[in-house]
């Protein structure tokens, strides 16, 4: 069954050109995808090793794949003979359903969450919001694109599109609304001091906390959730009521292939043997303890999920959302993550979106927002074949004629032309008479008029040569003759 | 202790710096005990600055050895007032189930009888680690978790791994320590058993 994403419904032009007149972002994306490229090198280069245990854990994820539907079962089993409870949920808005009923039988308020980005797939805040519950996103820069009311630019660093200023006007405007002292000044550590102080009174007093998952491990019923600030291990310990929505694909088998498989996010996303926080759950709170939640429930997402295995984009399943794609892409490394339209941006977005929705969104993501430079199959460390699978869904785009009508002629009538050697040739004539009704410029734009005209905003089309390789080789034989 | 790795030891301390870790020897209790007192500003505080996670083995003494300026999570305390102590403190101390030198973490159950909350919550938290707990990789310290859970019959319902302060780069990707967890994290590694061993 496809599932359901929410997308930017600005048409791709428009969010292509909002991003590139965007100078702040394109700044900053473009300095932190090098950085965390380089640092992923480096880890890599100085830790040989490394690469055996990615193997390792490529071969395993693929089974645990193959094997979904019993190593949910097992999983799920598990979780409840611990005194968790689990849910399986078809569609984005069950999942939401299930969230609410959890929160209204417990009389839920205020909501306190980790980074997930399942929850952005499936709008959990939306829903809770208009239930009339404050959901607080709690990630620094899941807060900060929460205050501007605006979507993750990147899977790992979600407000890298907005700089220091823009962040402190909107922390200010934040702190006259809770009348309570503002940041002490435009500095990075006065804005996230300011943020660490707001947000732990959040987290001391919520109701409930929600979490995403980084993996599921089917053998013992953990949930493994990996971070730097530490904000989900106040996720997990602090509220009475714990919520852990993850999609399904993020299940291992057994403990060792979590061994093998749990430092590669870090590994390939920031370069570092690990992240600072790795938090693993594996029961409510038992009685007697000091923390963790009374209650924790478990909704595994499917939402166009499973409909992909056994198809031969299976192997997109196995993406743990380490963004290396991202950060190595020439196009998201221009455009940043907005201009996608999609929750998941970058190469695994592309390919993702359509096929979790069955191209019911985006379907042009695949077309226009890759140029084929395979970077993402080189860096991806769960071996996806990124550029394979781009090019199969330009294949169906075309096959289901899910281009728009302009482009679907404007290719057709060019591959009439160019289809032939005599085609060819017309359209070159053809080219020499326009260009010479133009008028002699040195970039020939003017020569492609109408619905051709964008390609000479951005490239430079040669001007016909008087007479073509062609007509010389022709006239050089005829002349011999 | 007989039988430690040295070499293991050193390559968990350059590996604990590098992550941005704080990194302290300990011979002697008396060491250790100012050590807290300084790093939790005890004199400038009126409630008790320091808590600590319990489940403290060798380092038990704690317990009673300044109960005016530190808290202690014993199974059947009442979690409430525990959190609220923790939220309050300047340093909280826990001990470690085991250390990974290639990764440079530690990692820390949550059970009955240990808390993780002063791991968390006040600004500086310091571990406790016996070299003997120090294993080379953290793929054989996952092993360990597998081992000892088994062994016991039983998981901790929480389970942490600390490789570093809490830190962000979400800003203009500039690295900033301590944004909701510790901004301070010492390992005190403990060289001599003797030394702290109760007078
Ligand atoms: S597709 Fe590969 S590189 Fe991209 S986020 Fe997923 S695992 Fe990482």
């Amino acid at each position: 069954m496809a599932g359901q994403l929410p997308f930017d419904e600005r048409p791709w032009p428009e969010r292509r050109d909002a991003a590139l007149q965007n100078q702040t972002m394109r700044h900053t994306i473009g300095f932190v995808t090098r950085r965390f490229t380089l640092v992923k090198q480096e880890v890599y280069r100085a830790n040989p090793d490394i690469e055996a245990s990615r193997t390792v854990a490529v071969g395993q994820k693929r089974k645990a794949i193959h094997d979904l539907p019993e190593l949910l079962e097992r999983f799920r089993t598990q979780v409840e003979e611990h005194g968790g409870h689990t849910y399986l949920a078809a569609r984005a808005e069950d999942a939401v359903d299930i969230a609410l009923n959890i929160a209204r039988t417990n009389q839920v308020k205020s909501v306190i969450k980790s980074k997930s980005m399942v929850t952005e797939e499936i709008e959990l805040n939306q829903a809770f919001g208009k239930e009339g519950i404050a959901v607080r996103e709690t990630d620094l820069g899941e807060y900060i694109i929460q205050l501007a009311h605006e979507k993750p630019s990147h899977i790992l660093a979600p407000a890298v599109h907005r700089n220091r200023h823009q962040v402190a006007d909107l922390f200010q405007e934040d702190a006259a609304q809770k009348k309570i002292a503002p940041p002490h000044s435009d500095d990075i550590e006065d804005l996230t001091r300011y943020a660490r102080e707001r947000l732990r009174q959040e987290f001391l007093q919520a109701d409930m906390g929600v979490t995403g998952g980084n993996f599921l491990v089917a053998e013992t019923g953990t949930l493994v959730l990996i971070t730097n600030e530490g904000n989900a291990d106040m996720v997990t310990s602090l509220p009475p009521v714990l919520v852990s929505i993850v999609g399904v694909e993020k299940m291992v088998e057994n403990w060792t292939s979590l061994q093998e498989i749990i430092q590669q996010p870090a590994m390939s996303g920031i370069g570092r043997h690990l992240s600072s926080y790795t938090t693993m759950i594996h029961a409510p709170k038992s009685s007697g303890s000091a923390e963790g939640p009374e209650q924790w429930h478990v909704i595994l997402v499917d939402n166009g999920r499973m409909a992909l295995r056994g198809t031969k984009f299976e192997d997109v399943l196995s993406c743990i959302r380490c963004g290396a794609c991202l950060n190595v892409c020439p196009v998201f490394r221009e455009v940043g993550g907005h201009a996608y339209g999609s929750v998941y941006p970058g190469p695994i977005g592309i390919v993702e979106t359509p096929l979790l929705t069955d191209f019911q969104i985006l379907p042009e993501l695949p077309s226009k927002l890759c140029t084929l430079c395979h970077a993402c199959q080189e860096a991806c460390p769960m071996d996806i074949s990124l550029p394979q699978h781009i090019v199969s869904l330009r294949h169906i785009v075309i096959k289901r004629h899910l281009n728009s009508g302009m482009v679907g002629w404007t290719l057709k009538t060019w591959a009439r032309f160019w289809g032939t050697a005599s085609g060819y040739r017309r359209s070159i004539s053809l080219a020499r008479v326009m260009q010479r009704f133009y008028g002699k410029r040195r970039n020939a734009s003017g020569l492609i008029p109408g619905m051709f005209a964008g390609w000479g905003q951005t490239r430079e089309i040669p001007q016909v040569a008087p007479q073509t390789f062609h007509e010389w080789w022709q006239d050089r034989n005829q002349k011999g003759e | 202790m007989l039988g430690v790795d040295e070499t293991i030891v050193q390559q968990f301390e350059e590996k604990w710096q590098s992550n941005a870790g704080k990194l302290l020897h300990i011979n002697h209790r008396e060491e250790l005990e100012d050590l807290i007192l300084d790093l939790s500003a005890a004199d400038a505080f009126k409630e008790k600055p320091i808590v600590v996670g319990g489940s403290l083995g060798q380092w038990e003494w704690i317990r009673t050895w300044n109960p005016e300026k530190v808290s202690i999570w014993s199974p059947g305390d009442d979690p409430e007032v525990f959190r609220h102590q923790c939220a309050n403190a300047s340093l909280g101390i826990t001990g470690c189930a085991w250390a990974a030198a290639d990764a440079g973490s530690v990692c820390l159950y949550s059970q009955k009888d240990s808390s993780l909350l002063p791991s968390l919550l006040p600004p500086i938290h310091v571990v406790l680690i016996a070299k003997d707990q120090i294993v080379l990789s953290f793929h054989e310290g996952m092993g360990k978790l597998y081992q000892d859970a088994h062994d016991q019959g039983l998981w901790p319902s929480l389970v942490k791994i600390v490789a570093g302060p809490s830190m962000t780069a979400d800003i203009e990707g500039q690295l900033i320590l301590g944004v909701h967890g510790p901004r301070d994290i010492y390992a005190v590694i403990i060289d001599d058993s003797i030394g702290i061993q109760p007078n």
